[in-house]
Formats: structure tokens, sequence, C-alpha cells
């Protein structure tokens, strides 16, 4: 009897949490869905942000485009990075001692918290290189904060490759880059990108790194690498705290969240869809 | 022959980048150390870290660290207090009740909330949480460190959710349908066997929450206030490491005793976190392994 009274206590803990934590998740999220709804509009997607202060009327376009412009910067320099070091790992590294270096330093990187990063971008990209605020200092400040999510997939997409295919490919004197290029990647190409896709989305809604090294209050549309850029964020950030225009603000959060939901929904479809890579 | 030349070429770049990016983590430490020596030259370690006041700017400077610092500890302990017990209830949940229809799309849910920008959980909260707040308390603003725990909470559910997931799948692994041929019931099994086999990925998901919360700066900012006084009460305003450098750089002028000084904080920040990192790092190894 006692038994099972603890067994109940357990089962109403367990239920209670999971509808907690989903009750919480749907909750922001269905919040922010509804009351965003009505500010999106063709105008609000398509205009930049007029008004006095400015964002109290008009749109958010040059603040999506300049997100989408830092999103595809840092995505192409964390993949190179991300993608060379879990190439690394797998076809070139023999001892397990470096594995594990790289797996450590990795991690730590990753648990750099990002204002701490951004003040590196500030003080390095910005002032020592004189890059200025700009969009390139931002896109690298973002490399750094997603490449380790960039390696980490990678890493694991890698891990799931058969010994037997590249072994055999290997004893045959086949070099290490023929096997990734005609081996490994056919297979493990939509782990690959799902994992690139979700840095990229975490770039996009990343604040703490871009607000000292590219984000600006006003800006046009990404033109050129060296200028400062407007960022959805930042936008929410500023439209939010200042109290400027909540309906503004409702908007630009559900704008930032369509972004995640298509950026998770494509990583999501890719993910352990197997490629055209034979058996 | 010329994918012998292509191997080297490409042998190389992969070669080089890797060098590049284990060196990035020594050179951002190495740099943000350098930049706070300037601080530690005026003030000693011992009394910036537990100096009472901070006044950066004022003629009669002072560089104490103590209130902002604690405001970060303590706004994690309370945060993880908060998130612990739901997140390993509901990652129990996910590894042994769970129906399997349903396992699939709460699994992307709790994903996807790991990927909710902070600055829209910090948006939430100034919406959502702070007028319940002050309408319970009845106070005049919602910011406080309560308002902070919350929502910081909520912000590492995912993490430790998905942390302690893996080591609930792992632990029963082959004992589950022993018990269950056994007859022994599934929650006996489950409060027996997973809750304590799992204690050491519980403890993994719990220092990764407190890493995501104390180094975590725009839904913070938000929520909690920005006054650099003692974390003594739940409903008093804070300032965290994070908001004071994202609040105070921009009018830090370069070179500044000011701007040196938030490096320092900056680099404290670093120290804590990189520490807290290695120790999940070898939890989840041990766990692994």
């Amino acid at each position: 009897m006692l038994k099972n009274w603890q067994d109940r206590c357990l089962q109403a803990w367990l239920y209670f949490s999971i509808l907690l934590v989903v009750g919480t998740a749907l909750l922001t999220m269905g919040y922010i869905l509804v009351k965003g709804w009505s500010a999106i509009t063709l105008d609000f997607l398509f205009s930049a942000p007029r008004g006095m202060p400015l964002g109290k009327e008009g749109g958010v376009f040059p603040a999506l485009t300049g997100s989408l412009a830092l999103g595809l910067l840092s995505m192409l320099i964390a993949s190179l990075l991300g993608l060379a070091t879990a190439l690394y790992q797998h076809l070139y590294c023999s001892s397990p001692r470096v594995y594990s270096l790289i797996r450590l330093v990795v991690q730590c990187i990753a648990g750099i918290p990002s204002i701490v990063l951004g003040l590196f971008g500030y003080t390095f990209f910005v002032v020592s290189l004189g890059l200025g605020h700009s969009l390139l200092a931002g896109g690298l400040t973002l490399s750094l904060m997603i490449f380790p999510v960039v390696a980490i997939n990678t890493d694991k997409a890698l891990t799931e490759v058969r010994p037997e295919q590249t072994l055999a490919s290997y004893a045959l004197g086949v070099p290490r880059s023929y096997t990734f290029f005609h081996i490994i990647w056919p297979e493990r190409k939509n782990d690959i990108i799902s994992g690139i896709l979700l840095g990229t989305v975490y770039a996009m809604g990343a604040t703490a790194p871009i607000m000292l090294t590219a984000a600006v209050l006003s800006a046009p549309s990404p033109g050129s690498l060296l200028r400062p850029v407007m960022a959805l964020p930042y936008h929410l950030y500023i439209l939010a705290s200042e109290r400027i225009s909540m309906e503004n603000a409702y908007g630009t959060a559900l704008v930032l969240l369509l972004l995640l939901f298509a950026g998770y929904g494509a990583a999501f479809l890719l993910f352990g869809r197997r490629g055209e890579g034979r058996e | 022959m010329l994918h012998c030349r292509f191997e080297k070429l490409f042998a190389a770049t992969v070669k080089g980048l890797t060098v590049a990016a284990l060196f990035i983590l020594l050179f951002i430490i190495l740099f943000i150390l350098k930049e706070s020596l300037v601080v530690f030259r005026q003030v000693s370690i011992g009394d910036f870290i537990f100096g009472g006041q901070w006044r950066p700017v004022s003629l009669n400077l002072r560089l104490g660290l103590w209130p902002i610092l604690t405001a970060s500890l303590v706004l994690s302990a309370l945060a993880l207090a908060l998130a612990l017990p739901p997140a390993v209830g509901a990652a129990l949940f996910l590894a042994h009740v769970c129906p399997d229809r349903l396992g699939r799309p709460l699994r992307s849910l709790i994903a996807i909330m790991a990927g909710i920008p902070s600055v829209v959980y910090g948006f939430a909260g100034v919406v959502l949480l702070l007028p319940i707040l002050e309408r319970l308390f009845k106070m005049s603003s919602g910011d406080s460190l309560l308002a902070g725990g919350i929502v910081l909470g909520v912000m590492i559910l995912p993490f430790i959710i998905a942390t302690t997931t893996e080591s609930m799948e792992a632990a029963a692994q082959g004992h589950s349908v022993v018990s269950r041929a056994m007859g022994v019931s599934r929650w006996y099994m489950l409060r027996r066997l997973v809750l304590p086999v799992s204690r050491m990925g519980i403890i993994a998901g719990a220092v990764l929450g407190v890493s995501r919360a104390m180094g975590e700066t725009m839904a913070v900012i938000m929520v909690v206030g920005n006054s650099p006084l003692l974390p003594t009460e739940l409903l008093g305003r804070i300032k965290p490491i994070p908001a004071l450098i994202a609040l105070e750089i921009g009018s830090a002028p370069l070179g500044s005793i000011h701007y040196h000084a938030l490096f320092g904080a900056g680099f404290v920040l670093l120290v804590l976190l990189l520490a807290i990192n290695l120790l999940f790092y070898f939890l989840r190894k041990r766990l692994v392994s």
C-alpha cells in the first residue's frame, strides 16, 4: 500500500513536469504568435522602420536582410572551421588523445559566454583590426560562437560512418579527400547540413555578440561588408526595452520565431535521412 | 596525379584550419586577460572581486565586483533550483513513460525551445511574466531577481532535459526488459533503478544548465532591473556580470579604467565558465565510458 502511494507521487511528478514544460513552451510561442500575427503585413516585412523614435511605425526589412546577411556570413566562416576540425578528427587524426583534446577545446569555446565573445570581437575585430562596427566584424564574432555547434554536429554525423567502408578505401590507397567526397559526404551530408543550419539559426537569433560589433539602431539593407547593419534581435531589444512600440516588437519577435521554425523545420527534415550513399 | 595534388592541398587546409580553430580559444583567453591586466595593476585582484562598490566613473573610483558577481551566482542558482525538478521529471517521462507516438513531437518541441533566441525569452518575460509579478506582489515594476530566475529557469529547461534524458535511456538499457518480465511495476523500476543510476547524468545536466544561465545576457538584461545591489531579496533588483558588460561597454571610453574594468569582469566570468565547462566535459566523459 505504501509502495503504491510512492508510485503515485512519482507518476504525478512526471506528468506535472512534462505538462509544465510543454505548457511553458507553447504559452511563450503561442502568445507571440497570436499577438504578432496582426502586426505582420507585407508592408511590415518589406519596409524600413519609420516614425519618431525610429521603429514606432514602419517595418523591419533592413533588420531582416541584415540578420540574413549576418547568418550567411557567419555560416560560411563557421562551416569552414567546424568542418575542418571534425574532418581532421575523423580522417587524419590517429591518436585518441588528440581527438579528445580537440573535443575539449571545442567544448570550451562553446562555453565562452556570448557577451565575452562580443567584448573580444569589439576590441579585436572592431578596434584592433580596424573593421569598425560592420557586417564583417559581426559575422566573424558570430562565427566564433557557432563554430562549436557545427564542429560538434559534424563530429556526431561522421562518427556514424561505418568503419568498414572507409577502412576498405584507405586499404586500397585511396586518398582521404577522395574517400570523404565520394563515400562519406554522399552518405552523411544531410546530417552535416542540418547541423550547419542549426548553427546558422542560432547565429541569427543572437544579440550579445553583435550589439558591440555590428548592429546599429538604423541602417539600410546590407550593401558592404564594412558597413554596420540592423539586425532583428537587436531591433527587438531596442523596441521592447525602450518601449518604442509593443506592436512592432511582437511583430519582430514573431519574424524571429518564424525564421527559427523554418531553419529547424529544414534541419529536422534533413536529419537522419540517408543520402544516396551506397549500402 | 591530379588527385594526389588535390589531396595534399585538402590535407593542408584541414590541418591548418584545425590548428587555427584550436588556437582561437587560447587567443581569446589571453586577449581578454591582457586587456584586464591594466585594472589588476591598479586594484588588487582581491579588492576587485570582493570590493563592495561599483563606481567606475565617479572621482572617488571604486571597482568592486562583489555585488555583481554574487548576483550572477545567486541568479544562476535560483534558475537551477526552479528548473531542475520539472526538468528531471520531464526527462524521466520522455525516457521511460512517454508513448511512442508522442515522443518525436515532444522532443522536437524541446529542441525548438532550446533554439528560441534569448532576446525573445526576455521579451516574453517582459510582456507575460512582469505584469503577473507586479499584480502578485503589488510592485510598481516587476523587474527583479525572481523574474530573472524564472526566465532563465525556462531557458535552461531544454538543455537539462536533453542531457538527462540521454543518460536515463542508457541507465535502463537491458534492465527494463528484465524488470518487466519479473513483474516489477514500471514506477518501482524508475524509482529504484533509473533514478539512482542516472544520478551522474542529472548532475551533468545541472552543470550545463548553470553554465548556460551564468553566461546569458539579453533575457537577463530585460527583466532584472540592472541595479548593482547585493542579491539579498527575491524581489530586489540585481545586475549580473553579462548585463554589466553589455550595458556599460558602450559608454566606457576606449582605454579608460572603466573599459578595462569591464574586461576584468569579463575575465572573471570567462574563468568561471571555463571551469564549469571542464567539469561538464569530464562528467559526461565518465558517463559515456
